[in-house]
């Protein structure tokens, strides 16, 4: 059984957590489900709907797409992190490759999370901010090379 | 009502003035001396625009208050002494000083009365405002015609000064309570400059600046022509003054009925364009009248008819003008043409007069050929910027960069309501909403077809809307609406039903009880519905003990059942009593969520505090906690104590932020005296979300009661915890290295060394302005020198001897080593090495940090292990078992 602490240390290495507080971070563990997966278990197939991130707490995943491997993701890994904010269907499916664990974090749960901590939502959305700077300083401005926006 | 009599008193001392500054420099200086002090008005009006801009940006609005009408009253009784010497530059310096009384004197008035309301209350009280104006305008005048003749003109300039000081008195009392942080202008040029670059209405605004320009430019050269046939008719000074007092008095009462009975009828019938031109064209017919009749008679009624149409009709045009601009460019526009575009073009008008009279030597009368000439141009111009308004309104509508509700508040002129209308048959759904929105309320027969025809949309938002709008036509549409009770969506049922039961030839209350009755069941839901939320008592009261029965023992998970049941108890929140506690206790465990959430929402309706703890309860539980929280809120002081109690006592976590939250939301005093009160016995995430309430509360300005010690000694403990934290951040390296939550550790410590220090700020802002230690708290945190300097400067002169030899030194030292002495000397802790931080951590007030303390120890602290088992916080229960099953499998430490 894995315990908010341990959850949070997971939840802290994921990309859009990074700027939570860690405090405020264990109310996202405390709505994450621990679910224990045989291998070959499809968590979710090509153009499903998008409703939840997840990370390996043990074992593998297979991300794949036309039934090509895409990535791979492996222990303290996560993955489908974009469901938590885009209603667009999943691009790739996720298997199992082996008796895996993972971190289950609902959309509609986590977006109770960032309305009612506003610690939460000031991370998350410094995270986003940061991310997307990090996408125009690498395109640069229109007609010339490096630069940002 | 303060602001509204300091506003009637300030505009009595103008008119009481203006006639005095009038006779004073005809009878003293003369008429051909008039346009070069209009010339001087100008050029001084402008400057002190910019200066007066200036020093509003430097001093607080009370402060303003009192130094502009200070130095007014000074000013008037200076030259009550001075103007006795007869020098003539006096009497231009007066001229130019009763303007500048005139501009600042209001302009201060309508900024106390424009930052003490947020814009729905100023939209109620403006009104009033307005009118203590209109009659200060009248009794200033008509007093002026006694006092003048009693007391001579001089010592009017003695009366205005007396009433100044209670203007200014009562206009700083209407302000109390005020935040000035609130009303602080943005701090963010650039985002003023993209929206300039990308404002599509500039074209609207040099319209409606060449209009004003040409307006100002004729107001001079009429005023000029008045002013010559003043100082023709009347000898004595003290008569002159009699006359305009009258005059300005007579002109006031004209304004004030043009705009009670003329205004909206010309601009609703008529539309923008009328009631544009209705001034210019009445110039002109004033002009020819000059022209051909010259004298006393035509130059009054022409000034006249300027003054009265100017500030009411006119004004009302050209305020509509800016309604298609989004909020942030009305307010940069208005600027613009109020200050800048009327001082220039009052200056070019009088240039304009001097060279007429004295270059080409033209009279008075004949001045009144360029009015004319000029009236026809600015007729052109209003008949250009309708076209260019209602392009822009098109534009504004596309875009929606218009709030609809504050223009609904505007809408009474026809090319306005036309434009919408034109809306309705748009193919985006979005813009029919957004036109369906601002015309709620809206009375017109010719929105009737377009209204029927969006009864058929596609969209069920659409066609409720239209139902809403269609409910305040006069037009009968029964035939078209009653197809919609059966319609697919309950909200437009809801909304037929109430459409229907209104038009019916017997009593609405007959019409409801009929579809009460009714045989399909999505008439009697949507009847439910509707009565809940339209109904008053006499219609609540229809849904008796066996509609009640009926609907409560319906406990299907229906969709349709559950939100008739959720109807039901909402609409007995208003009857309340003991039916409504019944089906309350009834429903409260409905299998259904939404019937549970009505249920929340109706005991806050019903403001029934027997089920005050049923909700601090649903305060844990993610679905109800929004819904629960509005409702406890709308219980107020009855469930205060309570919430307190719970706060008290709850363990740290989402509902002690979830208590503090809901008290932040109830404005009053013992909220404030509850939240405080806790803070001595709370954790440092309950201080985090209670520091923040009672910051909320204090902007509400709830009338703070509480005992300053308690604050004080919260930030002593404050500063303490912040050095013991320093402390065990000295041990960084260490801990760190400690497995498996060592980093987390750290950073925890680190993310609530910050915190804490945020919450020694928000507290000193409860004893002191929060303003300045907002700002001495960036400036700390700023990096920057300067900065870092000014808050401590601050904060030195500001904090009382005890907390200044506390929190100082802490905050200044420099140096490392500077910080940990100074951490030493304020901690209650030693913390010499990472043991003594362990020891600390698991024993100290955070339960988050006791819970990362317990992932980061060895078999050493078992003891401590064991201990926490029993901790009130969950989180660190679930550690401490973590922590104990850990360390009993693996071998100790060597």
């Amino acid at each position: 059984m894995t315990t908010v602490v341990e959850k949070v240390i997971l939840l802290s290495a994921v990309d859009v957590f990074t700027e939570v507080p860690s405090e405020s971070l264990a109310f996202v563990a405390a709505i994450a489900e621990e679910l224990d997966l045989p291998a070959g278990h499809r968590i979710y197939g090509e153009t499903d709907a998008s409703d939840a991130m997840y990370v390996v707490l043990d074992g593998r995943v297979r991300l794949e797409r036309d039934g090509r491997e895409v990535t791979t993701a492996a222990t303290n890994e996560a993955f489908g992190t974009w469901a938590l904010f885009d209603d667009e269907p999943r691009l790739v499916a996720a298997v199992t490759m082996e008796p895996t664990r993972v971190l289950r974090v609902g959309r509609d749960a986590f977006y109770d999370v960032l309305a009612d901590n506003v610690e939460v939502t000031r991370g998350v959305l410094k995270a986003l901010a940061r991310r997307l700077r990090g996408v125009l300083s690498r395109v640069g401005p229109p007609g010339g090379a490096g630069g940002g926006a | 009502m303060l602001i509204a009599t300091a506003h009637a008193l300030v505009v009595s001392t103008l008119y009481v003035l203006k006639p005095a500054r009038t006779a004073l420099f005809l009878q003293r200086v003369g008429i051909d001396e008039l346009p070069f002090v209009l010339l001087l008005v100008a050029v001084v009006g402008a400057a002190s625009g910019i200066a007066s801009a200036a020093l509003s940006r430097v001093l607080s609005i009370g402060r303003l208050v009192t130094v502009t009408f200070a130095s007014l009253a000074v000013g008037l009784v200076a030259f009550r002494l001075l103007l006795p010497l007869r020098w003539p530059s006096l009497f231009y310096g007066f001229y130019v000083f009763v303007n500048l009384h005139g501009a600042l004197a209001v302009s201060v008035a309508w900024l106390v009365a424009g930052t003490a309301f947020d814009p729905r209350a100023a939209r109620r009280r403006f009104g009033l405002i307005g009118s203590g104006g209109i009659a200060g305008a009248i009794v200033g005048g008509l007093s002026t015609n006694v006092l003048a003749g009693a007391l001579g003109t001089e010592n009017l300039l003695l009366v205005s000064a007396v009433l100044l000081v209670p203007a200014g008195f009562l206009l700083v009392r209407g302000r109390a309570g005020v935040d000035d942080s609130a009303t602080a202008p943005s701090a963010d040029p650039s985002r003023a400059q993209a929206d300039d670059a990308t404002d599509p209405s500039r074209r609207l605004v040099r319209w409606v600046a060449l209009l004003i320009g040409i307006a100002a430019i004729v107001a001079t050269i009429v005023d000029v022509q008045f002013g010559a046939a003043v100082a023709e008719t009347f000898h004595g000074t003290d008569e002159k003054a009699a006359f305009l007092g009258r005059f300005f008095a007579a002109l006031s009462a004209a304004g004030f009925l043009i705009h009670l009975f003329l205004t909206h009828r010309v601009l609703g019938s008529y539309g923008i364009g009328a009631a544009l031109v209705v001034l210019p064209l009445t110039l002109v017919a004033g002009s020819v009248g000059i022209l051909v009749a010259p004298g006393l008679l035509a130059a009054t009624l022409t000034r006249g008819a300027d003054g009265a149409l100017r500030h009411s009709l006119h004004k009302a045009a050209t305020e509509v003008l800016l309604l298609p601009l989004s909020a942030s460019a009305k307010a940069r526009a208005k600027v613009l043409l109020d200050t800048t575009v009327d001082a220039a073009a009052t200056g070019a008008g009088a240039a304009l007069v001097l060279l007429l009279t004295r270059t080409l030597r033209l009279g008075y009368t004949e001045l009144a050929a360029v009015s004319i000439a000029l009236g026809v141009a600015w007729v052109a111009g209003a008949l250009v910027v309708r076209r260019a308004y209602v392009d822009t309104f098109r534009r504004a509508i596309e875009r929606r960069t218009v709030d609809p509700t504050a223009l609904r508040a505007e809408l009474s002129e026809a090319a306005t309501v036309s434009a919408l209308r034109g809306a309705l048959e748009s193919p985006n759904e979005r813009q029919i909403v957004f036109a369906l929105d601002a015309l709620a309320a809206v009375r017109d027969d010719d929105l009737v077809a377009p209204l029927v025809g969006l009864l058929g949309h596609a969209s069920a938002d659409v066609r409720a809307r239209a139902l809403r709008v269609l409910h305040f036509q006069a037009r009968d549409a029964r035939d078209e609406v009653e197809p919609l009770l059966t319609d697919a969506s309950p909200e437009v049922r809801c909304e037929a039903v109430r459409y229907l039961a209104q038009r019916q030839p017997d009593s609405t209350l007959d019409a409801l009880r009929r579809y009460l009755g009714h045989d399909d069941a999505r008439v009697r839901t949507a009847t439910i519905r509707c009565i809940a939320e339209h109904g008053g008592p006499e219609e609540r009261a229809l849904i008796d003990d066996a509609i009640v029965t009926r609907v409560v023992a319906s406990d299907g998970a229906d969709d349709e059942d559950a939100a008739t049941r959720g109807q039901v108890v909402l609409a007995l929140s208003t009857i309340g009593g003991e039916r409504f506690r019944a089906v309350v206790e009834k429903l409260r465990d409905d299998p259904s969520p939404t019937v549970v959430e009505r249920v929340i929402r109706s005991i806050g309706e019903a403001k029934d505090e027997r089920f005050a703890p049923w909700l601090v309860e649903k305060l844990s539980d993610r679905r109800y906690r929004r819904v629960a929280r509005e409702s406890l809120a709308k219980l107020g002081d009855g469930a205060v104590d309570l919430l307190g109690d719970k706060l008290s006592s709850a363990s740290p976590g989402n509902a002690t932020t979830q208590i503090a939250r809901v008290l932040a939301s109830v404005p009053s005093a013992r909220a404030f005296e509850v939240l405080v009160s806790v803070l001595p016995t709370s954790t440092p995430s309950v201080r985090d979300a209670v520091v923040q309430a009672l910051e909320r509360l204090r902007e509400a300005d709830v009338g703070m009661r509480f005992d300053r010690d308690i604050v004080a000694d919260a930030v002593v403990g404050e500063a303490r915890f912040h050095a013991e934290l320093r402390l065990v951040l000295s041990h960084a390296d260490a801990l760190v290295a400690r497995r498996p939550a060592g980093g987390l550790l750290v950073r925890s410590v680190r993310e609530q060394r910050v915190r804490t220090e945020a919450r020694l700020f928000r507290l000193l802002g409860l004893l002191h302005t929060p303003r300045d230690m907002r700002n001495a708290h960036h400036g700390l945190s700023s990096g920057r020198p300067a900065l870092r300097a000014n808050a401590l400067e601050l904060l030195d002169n500001t904090l009382s001897k005890d907390l200044k030899s506390l929190v100082l030194p802490l905050l200044e030292a420099q140096s490392d080593a500077d910080r940990l002495r100074e951490a030493r000397r304020i901690a209650t802790h030693d913390l010499a090495d990472t043991h003594d931080a362990i020891d600390w951590l698991l024993s100290c007030r955070d339960p988050w940090l006791r819970a990362c303390a317990l992932h980061a120890i060895d078999a050493t602290w078992m003891d401590g292990a064991v201990r926490a088992r029993e901790d009130p916080d969950v989180v660190v229960r679930e550690a401490a078992e973590h922590a104990l099953s850990r360390l009993t499998a693996s071998p100790p430490p060597p």
